[in-house]
């Protein structure tokens, strides 16, 4: 198991070794902690934006030599802990509940941090926000009420995110007709469900009159 | 996430500006439709620049609603452009099957006026050109603060 705490101690050790306390602690705060980087999770991405974040921020109290030094030894503190540490997958799971137009924002929103954590691209983080956006639409609109649930998690290595779009409105019941995208609604250009198919890796969808819609999407990082 | 009752429009030399800087509830899109209309009415504009760099998410509704704008604003008799798409939102409408193909587009605030501007050159009137001239409009406006 990845003990943040190992890694936290680590970095500040050697924030405390070069600078006094007191600007340590301020590098620390405004670098790592405001960074937004999940230490639970440090991808290759993730510790190259660290690094140069607090090479930005020892840069200004010391000089180069010993920055330099610094960097070498930060670095070195982020990957031991994450070499000799089993990877524990990123695992999040949040539901939901999709009754108004607010939850449309809310559910986009949550999405977009997942991906953000996941380490997706901006334009992958827009594409699934705006997948989820449409999908969390048709439940309001259609449906009524109904829930998105988001999971991240990985499988051989890699990391997705999940989307599952439940309610247990009317049913869809010109499906095929909505999916060959020759369907127009009024609302948006009968494009939200074949382009969040388009947006995404997998695509499931169930649905009939009377039976309420069960979407299922997944988009590998 | 800021949230706003309304989005303010702005009158300009004949035009009405909107430069959407806050995430777009659909109680936003409705209300900005009532208010452009209205303003459009009202003012009598001849000109009409939607600013989208502010908006970093367009699903399926909001780009319908912006088009809508855009159309109805046109149907009025308004020069309307729409400005500032972000790239990688740009990306996911066309990917999303959500192109803009009936609606006058510029990369930035700036190129939106300029285009009006022509625009009225060629009415004669040139109040709105001395406007981009005199440097006014020279990134004061531009809405790409990030």
């Amino acid at each position: 198991m990845r003990d943040v705490s190992t890694i936290e101690t680590r970095l500040k050790a050697v924030l405390n070794q070069f600078l006094s306390p007191i600007i340590a602690d301020t590098v620390y705060a405004s670098r790592v902690s405001a960074s937004g980087i999940n230490l639970r999770n440090l991808r290759i991405g993730d510790r190259q934006r660290l690094l140069l974040s607090l090479q930005k921020g020892i840069g200004r109290y010391l000089r180069e030599e010993q920055a330099k030094q610094c960097l070498v030894q930060l670095e070195a503190a982020m990957h031991f802990s994450s070499v000799s540490a089993t990877p524990i997958p990123a695992y999040d799971e949040q539901a939901i509940p999709i009754r108004s137009e607010v939850d449309i924002v809310v559910a986009r929103s949550a999405g977009r941090q997942m991906c953000q954590t996941l380490g997706f691209s901006s334009l992958l983080q827009i594409k699934m926000a705006t997948a989820i956006s449409e999908l969390a639409r048709n439940i309001v609109q259609y449906a009524g009420e109904g829930q998105i649930s988001l999971t991240a998690s990985e499988e051989d290595g890699r990391s997705y995110l999940e989307v599952v779009a439940v309610d247990q409105g009317p049913g869809i019941s010109n499906l095929d007709d909505v999916l060959s995208g020759t369907y127009q609604s009024r609302t948006g250009m009968g494009k939200g469900l074949t382009g969040t198919r388009n947006m995404v890796d997998t695509f499931d969808i169930q649905s009939g009159p009377g039976s309420g819609t069960r979407v299922v999407i997944r988009k590998w990082v | 996430m800021i949230t706003a009752a309304r989005i303010p429009i702005i009158r300009l030399y004949g035009n009405l500006i909107v430069s959407i800087q806050v995430s777009l509830s659909d109680d936003l899109v409705v209300g900005l439709k009532e208010d452009i209309t209205r303003n459009i009415e009202e003012y009598g504009a001849r000109g009409l620049i939607i600013d989208l760099s502010g908006i970093d998410l367009m699903d399926s509704y909001i780009s319908r609603s912006i088009r809508d704008i855009a159309l109805i604003s046109k149907l009025m008799g308004v020069k309307t452009v729409i400005s500032g798409m972000d790239p990688m939102v740009a990306m996911t409408l066309v990917e999303m099957g959500l192109e803009m193909d009936d609606v006058r587009t510029a990369l930035s605030l700036e190129d939106a006026i300029e285009l009006l501007g022509r625009i009225k050159k060629d009415s004669n009137d040139n109040a709105l050109r001395d406007f981009v001239l005199s440097g006014l409009g020279d990134g004061r406006f531009d809405g790409n603060s990030d």
